[in-house]
C-alpha cells in the first residue's frame, strides 16, 4: 500500500478518537488541496511510503484501547483511498475483527463497484459535498460531478453511516446561490451529519517548497457571517449544518 | 547595642577601600548583594570577584573551586552572611589564604537592623527584652492575660527578630524555642484587613529564623555533631550535593488535619492539652507546653484580629462581622460555614508563620467544609453566591505572597465514601473567577467523577493554568498501601505540595527528603568517580576503566549495581538526617493537627504520626534510559567510536562529534512506544522501586520512591556535561517522568503506551506525566474525546496527568527552539498537526490567534 502518513489522536475524522492514515493518490485536482503530497505522487516522491498490510495493522491496533474508550477508529483519508480499495481488504476486515470503528474519508470519483472488496466493513462514509452545479465543480476540481452526486445518492439510500462535509472557499466553490443548489440536494438524502469546512491557508507552504503554482493565492478563509449565511440557507431544505 | 546593616557595611567596606586592596565577596546571598550594592553605589568601586558555588544568575560569579588560583594575597575576603556555621565552614575552605585577610563583615549574629529609622525602637536594653519576655510567658500559662501591642510593620519587625534571637538563646528545647517564637509572632506581627474582604487575616511569610535549617551544608554540619559523621563521609556528601547528585528539602510536605481543629473548636482542645499535660510525664512533658503555647498563639492571633475588625475600618464594611466571627471562633466550634473558612485560614496562616511552609497542603477540603455549607443552606442563612465569594476571597489569601507561599495543594472530588459533593464545583468556579495560581486544585478522577466534574475541570484546564491536576484513585490507593497505609486511609488520600499523596493528617513523610539524579550518576561511572563540572569527587562501589568493557551487558550491569549500592547510601543518609532534623527542627504547632502526636506526646518530626516513611525521587529517568540505549547502539552495535572516547565527546559538548550526536539522537527514545527504551524504563524504575521496598531504618520506617521533579531537572542539568542521549550540556533534564524534551516524536498516545508499561501502582511517591495541547482539543466539542483519552490512560495504570495548554510564550518559544517542541500538537482549522513542522508563517498565524483569544 502507498501511504504518505499516519496521524495518531486524530479528533476531526470521525467520531472519538482516530487514527488516520492518508493514502497516496488521487482522482481529483482540487485548488484548495493542503495535502498535495498525497494527491500528486509525482511531485512528492519522498513523501510516499510502502506498508504492508500487517504493519499497517499493528499500527492501527496499538491505540485500541483509545478507540475503546473514546468510540473511535481508524479513519482511511488521503489522497482517495478507494484507489487502493483492493490492497486495503485485509486490513479493514483485520480492523472489523478486532471490532475497530472503521470510516473512510472519500470523495466518490469512481464506478461504485470499486469499493465492493471493502465495503461491507465500513462503518462510516465522509464524503465532500463540494459543489452540486457541475460547471463549478469542474472549475475547482478539474472533475464532473456526475458520478460523485450519484454515489452520494446511492450510499444515502444503502443506509450507510454518511458525513457530508462542504469545503467553504468562499466565492470559489461557494456563493448562496451555489449552497440553494446543495441544499436542495441535501435535503433528498438520508444522513447523519453536515459540516461545514471552513478554508484555510495551511496547504499553502507546501507548494511553494516544491515549486509548484497554488492557484488560489487571492482567497480567505470565510467569515463567521458567511458561514452563517451558508447555515440559514441550507436551513431552508431543512438541513442543519455545523462548523467549528 | 544595635546597629544597622547599612552601617555596619560601610564602617568596613570604607576600612577596606582605605587600604585599597581589591575586594572579593563570599558568599553572594541576600548580605552579600547588599555589601556589593552599597560597594558600587556608594564607594564606586568594583569588587574584584563574587564567589558563590550555587548562585546562578546574570552576574558572573567564580566557584569555590576556582578560589584557589583567582586569590592574591593583597585582596581582602569579605565574609558576606551572619550564619556562623556557614562562616566557619568557608573558612575551613580558605586555608591557603592568609586568615588576616579574611574580613568578617557581620561578626555578631541576628544583631542588625534593616532600616536606620528602626534603630530608635531597637534601643531596647536586654533588661527590657527580660522583662518583656516574662511578660510573656505569664502570658503563655495564665489563661487570664491577655496583651495586645500595637506596633507598626517595622515596630514589628525589629521586636521579633530581637525576641527571637533572645529566645533561642535562652531556652534550650527546640519545641519550645519554636512555640515561643511563633507566640511573639502572634503577638507582635503587624495585622490589616485587606479592602472589603470578608475574610480576615494575611499570610505574611518571614524569613526563617534560627530555629530553621539554613540549607543542605548546616544539616551536614549538625548530622557530624550529632550522629558522628565522620569528616570525609561529610566531605564526600557536600561534594555530592555541590554536584546534584541529590537535592533535600526535608520538612514541610504534609496535609495538616484542620479538619480536626473545625470539629473541636479552640477551647476544647486547649483544655483537652491541658488535661494531658497534667498527667504528662518528663519525657513529655516540655512537648505539650510546647503545645498549649502554640495553640494560645494561635488564639491570640485571632483575638487580635477581632479586636482589630471591632475597631471598625472605614474600607471595609464587613469589620463588625469580621469582629464577630473572629471573637467567637477564638473560643469555640465555629457555627457556620463563613466562620469555618476564616478559622482554616488563620490556622493556615500560622501554620505559614511557624515556618515549615514547603507544601503545606490543604487536604480535601470539599469534603471537610461541606457540612458546614450544607448546614448553612439549610438554615437559609448562605446563598451559593455568597458561598462562592467567601471561597474567591479564600483563594486570594493562599496567593496573597504567590513566591512564598508555593504548592498549597487543595485535593477536590469524591473517591472512598466520600462522593463528591456542590463545594467540588465550586472550588472549580473560584479558580475560573479568580486566576489565581493558588492554591493548587488536584481533582481525584474515578468511575464516579460526574460529567459536571469533569465539565468544569476541562474548561479550567482549558484556560492553560495546568490545574486541576488529574489523579487516578485507583493507582494512587494502591500506591499508598504500597506504602504501608491502611485502605481505609489509603482511600481518603489527599495531595500534598506537587503531586505527592498523603493520609491526610496522619502522615508525615519528608516527601522532598532526597532527590537522586539518575543520570549524574552514570556521568560519574563514566569519569571515574569525579565530577567533571565541579571536580568533586564521588565514592563508586567499583571502579573500571571503560576501555574493559566489551559488550553493553557488563556494562548495563555496572550501571545497575551503583543505582543499588546509591540507593542503599541515601537510605542509610536519610535515615541520619532524619533523626537528626527531628532533634534540631521540631514543629509543634504543626504537631497540633496531627493524628498519634497528641496521643503520643510525640512531635510531628520524632514519628508522632501513624504514618511516617521517607521518600526517595529520581530525576533524569529518562535521560538516563535514552543514553544507556544510545550507548549501547552508536558504542557497542555500530562501533562508531570507542567507548573510552566517550569522556571526550561529552567534555567536548559534542562539538566535533557530530555525526556521532545524530547517531545517538536517532537511538531509540523512551516515549515513543518504543520496545526497548521502555522496556528499560520498565526495568530500572522496577529495581529501584523493588529495592527500595526491602529498605527499613533501625526504626522501622519505609521508604517510598517517587518520580517527578518539580523544578528541579533544570537545576540538576545546570551541573551536567552533556549526555550520550544528545543532551547537550547544562541542558534541562526531561520533566518527572514525562520523555526528554523533543523525543516524544510519535505523538500523546505513544506516551501514553510507554508510561503505561510502568509499575505506577508501586510509585507510593507520586509521579508526574506532562502533556501538552494546544487550546482547540479543548473546545466544547472535543473536550469529551480529551476526556476520553485520559480515562484510556488511566486505565492502562495512569497515576497522574498534567494537562497544558499551550499559550503565546510556548508557541514562540517552541518557534526559537523546535528541536524541543517536536511533538507540540496544535490544530488548525479542523486538523491537528505538529507546530514545529508548519512553516514560519502560519506558526506566526497561530502565535497571532493565540494572541488574539488572550485579549
Amino acid at each position: 500500500m502507498k501511504i504518505v502518513n499516519i496521524q495518531h489522536f486524530c479528533f476531526d475524522d470521525g467520531p472519538g478518537i482516530r487514527t488516520t492514515v492518508f493514502m497516496a493518490g488521487c482522482t481529483m485536482r482540487c485548488l484548495w488541496c493542503h495535502n498535495p503530497e498525497a494527491v500528486m505522487e509525482e511531485a512528492f516522491p519522498y513523501s510516499v511510503k510502502h506498508v504492508s498490510t500487517s504493519e499497517l495493522l499493528k499500527e492501527i491496533c496499538e491505540d485500541e484501547l483509545f478507540y475503546r474508550e473514546s468510540k473511535g477508529g481508524v479513519t482511511f483519508s488521503g489522497g482517495e483511498p478507494a484507489l487502493q480499495a483492493e490492497a486495503l481488504t485485509d486490513v479493514l476486515s483485520g480492523c472489523k475483527e478486532r471490532n475497530i470503528h472503521v470510516a473512510i474519508e472519500t470523495a466518490c470519483n469512481y464506478p461504485f463497484e470499486l469499493l465492493d472488496c471493502i465495503f461491507e466493513y465500513i462503518d462510516l462514509f465522509i464524503v465532500d459535498c463540494k459543489a452540486v452545479s457541475d460547471d463549478v465543480h469542474i472549475k475547482c476540481t478539474g472533475r464532473s460531478n456526475a458520478v460523485i452526486l450519484e454515489n452520494i445518492k446511492r450510499l444515502s439510500s444503502l443506509r450507510k453511516k454518511l458525513w457530508l462535509r462542504i469545503p467553504v472557499v468562499w466565492n470559489i466553490n461557494i456563493s448562496l446561490q451555489e449552497m440553494n443548489h446543495i441544499g436542495r440536494f441535501l435535503g433528498m438524502l438520508e444522513y447523519e451529519r453536515v459540516e461545514l469546512i471552513p478554508y484555510h491557508k495551511m496547504g499553502v507552504p507546501k507548494y511553494e517548497r516544491y515549486g509548484l503554482q497554488y492557484l488560489l493565492k487571492e482567497a480567505e478563509p470565510p467569515t463567521k457571517e458567511q458561514l452563517q449565511a451558508c447555515c440559514d440557507v441550507l436551513k431552508k431544505y431543512g438541513v442543519i449544518a455545523t462548523y467549528e | 547595642m544595635f546597629t544597622t546593616y547599612r552601617d555596619q557595611i560601610c564602617n568596613v567596606l570604607s576600612e577596606c577601600i582605605k587600604s585599597g586592596a581589591p575586594v572579593v565577596l563570599y558568599p553572594f546571598g541576600e548580605r552579600g548583594r547588599q555589601v556589593k550594592e552599597i560597594l558600587n553605589t556608594e564607594f564606586e568601586t568594583k569588587e574584584a570577584y563574587i564567589v558563590d558555588n550555587y548562585y546562578a544568575g546574570e552576574i558572573p560569579v567564580i566557584r569555590v573551586g576556582e578560589l584557589a588560583d583567582c586569590l592574591t594575597d593583597d585582596m581582602h575576603l569579605l565574609l558576606c552572611c551572619e550564619n556562623k556555621d556557614v562562616k566557619r565552614q568557608i573558612k575551613d575552605t580558605l586555608s591557603f589564604f592568609p586568615q588576616s585577610q579574611i574580613i568578617d563583615v557581620f561578626p555578631e549574629e541576628n544583631n542588625y537592623l534593616f532600616d536606620r529609622q528602626q534603630a530608635d525602637i531597637a534601643l531596647l536594653t536586654l533588661n527590657d527584652l527580660e522583662q518583656i519576655y516574662s511578660e510573656l510567658q505569664k502570658l503563655a500559662f495564665d489563661n487570664d492575660r491577655t496583651v495586645y501591642t500595637t506596633l507598626d510593620n517595622y515596630e514589628s519587625d525589629v521586636l521579633l527578630q530581637q525576641f527571637e534571637t533572645f529566645v533561642v538563646q535562652n531556652i534550650k528545647n527546640k519545641a519550645l524555642q519554636r512555640a515561643y517564637s511563633l507566640l511573639l509572632y502572634a503577638l507582635l506581627k503587624k495585622l490589616w484587613i485587606d479592602e472589603n474582604e470578608p475574610l480576615a487575616g494575611n499570610a505574611a511569610y518571614r524569613r526563617p529564623n534560627s530555629t530553621y535549617p539554613s540549607g543542605v551544608y548546616e544539616e551536614i554540619y549538625r548530622l557530624q555533631k550529632a550522629e558522628g559523621i565522620c569528616e570525609e563521609e561529610a566531605g564526600l556528601i557536600k561534594s555530592a550535593w555541590d554536584m546534584r547528585l541529590f537535592t533535600r528539602f526535608p520538612g514541610g510536605h504534609v496535609v495538616p488535619g484542620y479538619e480536626k481543629l473545625l470539629q473541636k473548636g479552640i477551647a476544647a482542645y486547649l483544655s483537652e492539652l491541658k488535661e494531658k499535660s497534667a498527667t504528662a510525664g518528663r519525657e513529655t512533658e516540655a512537648f505539650y507546653r510546647a503545645e498549649m503555647i502554640s495553640l494560645r498563639a494561635l488564639q491570640e492571633l485571632i483575638r487580635r484580629y477581632a479586636q482589630l475588625a471591632g475597631n471598625g475600618f472605614p474600607h471595609n464594611q464587613k469589620c463588625g462581622r469580621i469582629a464577630q466571627s473572629c471573637e467567637y471562633i477564638a473560643e469555640n466550634r465555629p457555627r457556620n460555614f463563613e466562620q469555618a473558612l476564616q478559622l482554616l485560614w488563620l490556622a493556615h496562616e500560622m501554620m505559614i508563620a511557624e515556618g515549615d511552609i514547603k507544601g503545606i497542603s490543604l487536604g480535601r477540603m470539599d469534603q471537610y467544609l461541606y457540612p458546614f455549607y450544607q448546614e448553612d443552606l439549610e438554615n437559609g442563612i448562605l446563598d451559593r453566591e455568597r458561598a462562592c465569594n467567601l471561597i474567591c476571597s479564600l483563594w486570594k489569601k493562599f496567593e496573597f505572597d504567590r513566591k512564598a507561599l508555593a504548592f498549597q495543594n487543595v485535593t477536590i472530588g469524591g473517591g472512598g465514601n466520600k462522593k463528591e459533593n456542590p463545594l467540588t464545583l465550586m472550588f472549580l468556579d473560584a479558580q475560573m473567577k479568580t486566576r489565581a495560581n493558588q492554591p493548587m486544585l488536584s481533582l481525584r478522577v474515578n468511575a464516579s467523577t460526574s460529567d459536571a466534574v469533569w465539565e468544569k475541570a476541562l474548561a479550567l484546564l482549558s484556560t492553560g493554568m495546568g490545574v486541576p491536576a488529574l489523579f487516578n484513585d485507583d493507582v494512587v490507593v494502591q500506591a499508598k498501601q504500597e506504602a504501608g497505609v491502611r485502605k481505609e486511609d489509603a482511600l481518603d488520600y489527599s495531595i500534598v505540595g506537587c503531586v505527592e499523596q498523603t493520609a491526610g493528617g496522619k502522615e508525615y513523610s519528608h516527601t522532598e527528603g532526597l532527590r537522586l539524579n539518575t543520570v549524574k550518576l552514570l556521568e560519574l561511572m563514566l569519569f571515574k568517580g569525579v565530577c567533571p563540572i565541579t571536580g568533586g569527587k564521588y565514592r563508586l562501589s567499583r571502579v573500571y576503566g571503560l576501555e574493559t568493557f566489551t559488550d553493553f551487558e557488563t556494562f548495563y550491569n555496572w550501571y545497575k549495581a551503583e543505582l543499588l549500592y546509591l540507593l542503599q547510601n541515601a537510605g542509610r543518609l536519610l535515615e541520619k538526617a532524619d533523626i537528626c532534623y527531628s532533634e534540631n527542627w521540631p514543629a509543634p504547632y504543626l504537631s497540633l493537627f496531627m493524628e498519634g502526636c497528641f496521643e503520643k506526646g510525640k512531635d510531628v518530626t520524632a514519628a508522632g504520626t501513624q504514618y511516617c516513611n521517607l521518600s526517595i525521587n529520581f530525576a533524569g529517568m529518562a535521560n538516563v534510559v535514552n543514553a544507556l540505549i544510545s550507548i549501547k547502539k552508536v558504542i557497542f552495535e555500530k562501533k562508531m567510536a570507542p567507548f573510552p572516547e566517550i569522556t571526550t565527546i561529552l567534555r567536548n559538548n559534542f562539538k566535533g562529534y557530530e555525526v556521532i550526536r545524530d547517531a545517538a539522537e536517532a537511538a531509540p527514545k523512551y516515549g515513543s512506544n518504543n520496545e526497548e527504551a521502555d522496556g528499560m524504563m520498565q526495568e530500572l524504575t522496577e529495581l529501584i522501586i523493588t529495592e527500595m521496598g526491602k529498605m527499613r531504618t533501625a526504626g522501622g520506617k519505609k521508604f517510598q520512591a517517587g518520580f517527578y521533579t518539580v523544578t528541579l531537572h533544570a537545576e540538576m542539568g545546570k551541573y551536567l556535561l552533556a549526555t550520550f542521549d544528545g543532551r547537550k550540556q547544562g541542558a534541562a533534564l526531561a520533566s518527572s517522568l514525562s520523555p526528554a524534551q523533543g523525543t516524544d516524536t510519535k505523538g500523546p498516545l505513544a506516551v501514553f503506551h510507554s508510561i503505561g508499561r510502568l509499575p505506577m501502582n508501586k510509585m507510593s511517591n507520586g509521579m508526574v506525566l506532562d502533556m501538552r495541547f494546544s487550546p482547540e482539543f479543548f473546545k466544547t466539542a472535543k473536550k469529551e474525546k480529551m476526556k476520553r483519552a485520559v480515562l484510556a490512560y488511566f486505565s492502562m495504570g495512569g497515576m497522574e496527568l498534567q494537562l497544558n495548554v499551550v499559550n503565546q510564550e510556548t508557541l514562540l518559544e517552541a518557534q526559537r527552539h523546535p528541536q524541543a517542541y517536536k511533538s507540540l500538537l496544535v490544530r488548525v482549522s479542523g486538523f491537528s498537526t505538529y507546530f514545529v513542522e508548519l512553516e514560519k508563517v502560519i506558526q506566526d498565524e497561530i502565535i497571532a490567534r493565540c494572541m488574539h483569544r488572550n485579549l
